[in-house]
């Protein structure tokens, strides 16, 4: 009966957009700073004012996805050098709001009726970004609850956000369309999974469930009766940011405490649950100023497949970084290197990569290990010995498996975040190294 | 009788697709008296107009009754209206794409948008969003009139987008009416319209 003109969505018009979106975004975050640093009422001010380094402006303008990448490029401060990082970082913290009218609107289409019916009181000004919506505060009973709004039409938008994305990052990092292909791919799936808010809650639940028995974690409590594919609502935990934890000087013992139980967190996931909390910025971390932690944002979840679990991991053992002829192997599994691939190639890159594994399982080789900057510095300082390697500047095929990208960012984030709390804490393996070797006829 | 005439209206534009073909037949189906039916309207034209601006009026009477309302900012009270308004343009969706569907101009162009225009213009003319002109009363009074003008102009290309849009509940109209119009009151508050007067005087005294 009807037929519709089509949205216009050439890549010229998309991208004229996005500019457009990107000027108004960034005025906003001027005056959103401005703002705050007049007001003075915000002590992250001084951090927030640090914050104008180009690429990063261009990359938190295109808000969404864009940001996310963001996000997540500044977990890998094993690829980009560390000023980057550090400005990166900062995406984490705040983007600009959405309007309240918007927040109540998406909040009534979503879940059928007013935030202000659901709750005694909502305060549609936000509390905090997420990356791909934000959360606000509300009570009910004399609860509190925190409440993340999807900004609408984010998972659409994805796709097209993550093109424009794209050769910004194939140029920050000297990799070609090609090679970063797979890796896009796996980053685009995570992304539309972020935007499934039923997902969320129900990863929440399971992980909050399975880690029950761990001490010193805790997870805020989902509210599914209250919630939609685009409204999620859970418990309003508090407690503070690593950077805003490390101000108030907390004694060295207290930091291996929190150290400790976020260790042992991620070791039960990656070994345990083979699934893994995968966005281990530090706004997900809320220290409690008592030795406990809260974990949120279970948007973001790793499921590490076992054919790349029993390859992968077996690297960070020293029987097998002993064992020449299971390295060649496991490299191959994991497409390092390929069989096509020269000797040359291939002596190179294996033995680039085990002087990386070989450094970064050291905290494994002895019951206690203590994380610090040099120790972190020695990986950057490798990070980027390697990536001086002409065949990994420029692969002429993909290498690594896509599987290895949120791993490794994972990690990357927990060790970075045991560098700041410089803590010294028990790392000796758990059985999961006994069961790789039995896996490998090895015991 | 109004929202009689009007909801009848509707109903024939969607099954007929199309006005019908008299004023005599349509009140004749409705079983009322011409004369009844130009107390209301002068002809299909201002039905049609009304249509548009009765949704305005509604949605505006709903959102402006709420206590949270109050609590908004003049640029935020206008964002709400204009949610609802298109919440509630919903209701008139298939009439509208009929309507309209094969309209490539802008739609403030049309002739039936006026009613519509003339109440934003008077919902705004309450707010007073802050526009600090140049200083010169005269002139800021055009450039006031040039921001309601900017501000429609923005609606009627939500408008358009939405008429177009097949997003699930039409939320890249949501994205799309979010954005627009920050990007609009960024404008304003920025004092581009000051920015732009004080180029043109540039331009005119370098280019004589």
């Amino acid at each position: 009966m009807k037929t519709q003109d089509k949205i216009p969505s050439t890549k010229l018009e998309r991208a004229v957009k996005l500019v457009g979106t990107g000027a108004k975004i960034g005025g906003n975050y001027l005056k959103y700073y401005a703002k705050k640093s007049i007001t003075g009422n915000d002590d992250k001010s001084e951090l927030h004012h640090s914050n104008a380094e180009d690429i990063y402006d261009s990359l938190s303008n295109l808000k969404g996805s864009a940001l996310k990448v963001a996000q997540m490029l500044s977990m890998d401060k094993n690829i980009l050098p560390r000023a980057y990082s550090e400005k990166f970082a900062l995406s984490q913290y705040s983007a600009p709001p959405m309007s309240p009218p918007l927040v109540l609107k998406v909040f009534q289409s979503a879940t059928g009726k007013s935030a202000f019916d659901a709750f005694d009181q909502f305060d549609p000004k936000s509390l905090a970004a997420a990356s791909i919506g934000q959360v606000h505060l509300a009570s009910k009973d004399g609860k509190q609850y925190a409440v993340k709004i999807q900004y609408p039409g984010i998972s659409d938008s994805i796709q097209s956000d993550l093109r424009m994305v794209k050769p910004i990052a194939n140029a920050m990092f000297g990799l070609s369309e090609k090679e970063m292909k797979k890796y896009f791919q796996e980053v685009e799936e995570k992304l539309i999974e972020e935007t499934d808010y039923h997902l969320e809650l129900k990863r929440g639940q399971e992980i909050a469930e399975a880690c029950v028995h761990l001490e010193n974690i805790y997870f805020p409590k989902y509210y599914p009766e209250l919630s939609s594919g685009k409204v999620l609502v859970m418990d309003h935990i508090r407690g503070q940011h690593l950077k805003e934890f490390l101000v108030t000087n907390p004694s060295q013992d207290e930091k291996n405490v929190v150290a400790q139980a976020l260790w042992d967190f991620y070791e039960f996931q990656l070994h345990k649950l083979k699934s893994i909390h995968a966005d281990p910025h530090p706004g997900n971390f809320l220290f409690d100023g008592n030795g406990k932690v809260g974990i949120i944002d279970f948007g973001c979840i790793k499921v590490v497949p076992e054919d790349f679990y029993v390859n992968y991991f077996p690297l960070l053992i020293d029987e097998v970084q002993n064992n020449p002829k299971l390295i060649g192997k496991l490299m191959k599994e994991i497409e390092i290197i390929f069989p096509a691939d020269s000797q040359e190639i291939i002596d190179e890159l294996s033995a680039a990569f085990l002087k990386m594994t070989t450094l970064l399982s050291r905290p494994f080789k002895s019951e206690k290990f203590q994380f610090t900057d040099d120790f972190l510095d020695e990986v950057y300082a490798i990070g980027e010995e390697i990536y001086k390697i002409p065949e990994v500047k420029k692969p002429t095929q993909p290498r690594g498996s896509k599987h290895a990208l949120y791993v490794n960012r994972t990690y990357f984030g927990i060790y970075s975040i045991m560098a700041d709390l410089n803590a010294e804490i028990n790392t000796k393996p758990g059985d999961w190294k006994n069961e790789l070797l039995k896996h490998h006829n090895l015991l | 009788m109004k929202a009689k005439i009007i909801e009848n209206y509707i109903l024939h534009y969607n099954r007929n697709g199309k006005m019908p073909v008299s004023i005599f037949e349509f009140c004749e189906n409705l079983q009322i008296t011409e004369s009844q039916f130009y107390d209301e309207f002068s002809d299909f034209d201002s039905i049609e107009a009304e249509i548009l601006a009765q949704v305005w009026s509604d949605s505006l009477q709903k959102v402006s009754s709420q206590d949270y309302y109050l609590e908004l900012s003049q640029q935020e009270k206008l964002l709400s209206v204009v949610y609802a308004f298109f919440e509630n343009l919903k209701n008139y969706r298939s009439y509208l794409l009929l309507k309209y569907k094969d309209w490539k101009n802008p739609m403030q162009s049309i002739e039936t948008m006026n009613a519509l225009k003339n109440r934003f213009f008077e919902y705004l003319d309450g707010l007073k969003i802050e526009n600090t002109g140049i200083g010169i009363p005269q002139v800021d009074k055009y450039l006031d009139k040039g921001m309601h003008h900017g501000l429609f102009t923005n609606l009627a290309f939500v408008m358009n987008f939405w008429l177009n849009d097949k997003s699930k509940g039409f939320e890249k109209t949501d994205a799309c009416i979010e954005k627009s119009f920050s990007l609009s009151f960024e404008l304003i508050s920025n004092n581009a319209i000051q920015k732009a007067f004080d180029f043109g005087k540039f331009l005119l005294a370098e280019l004589k």
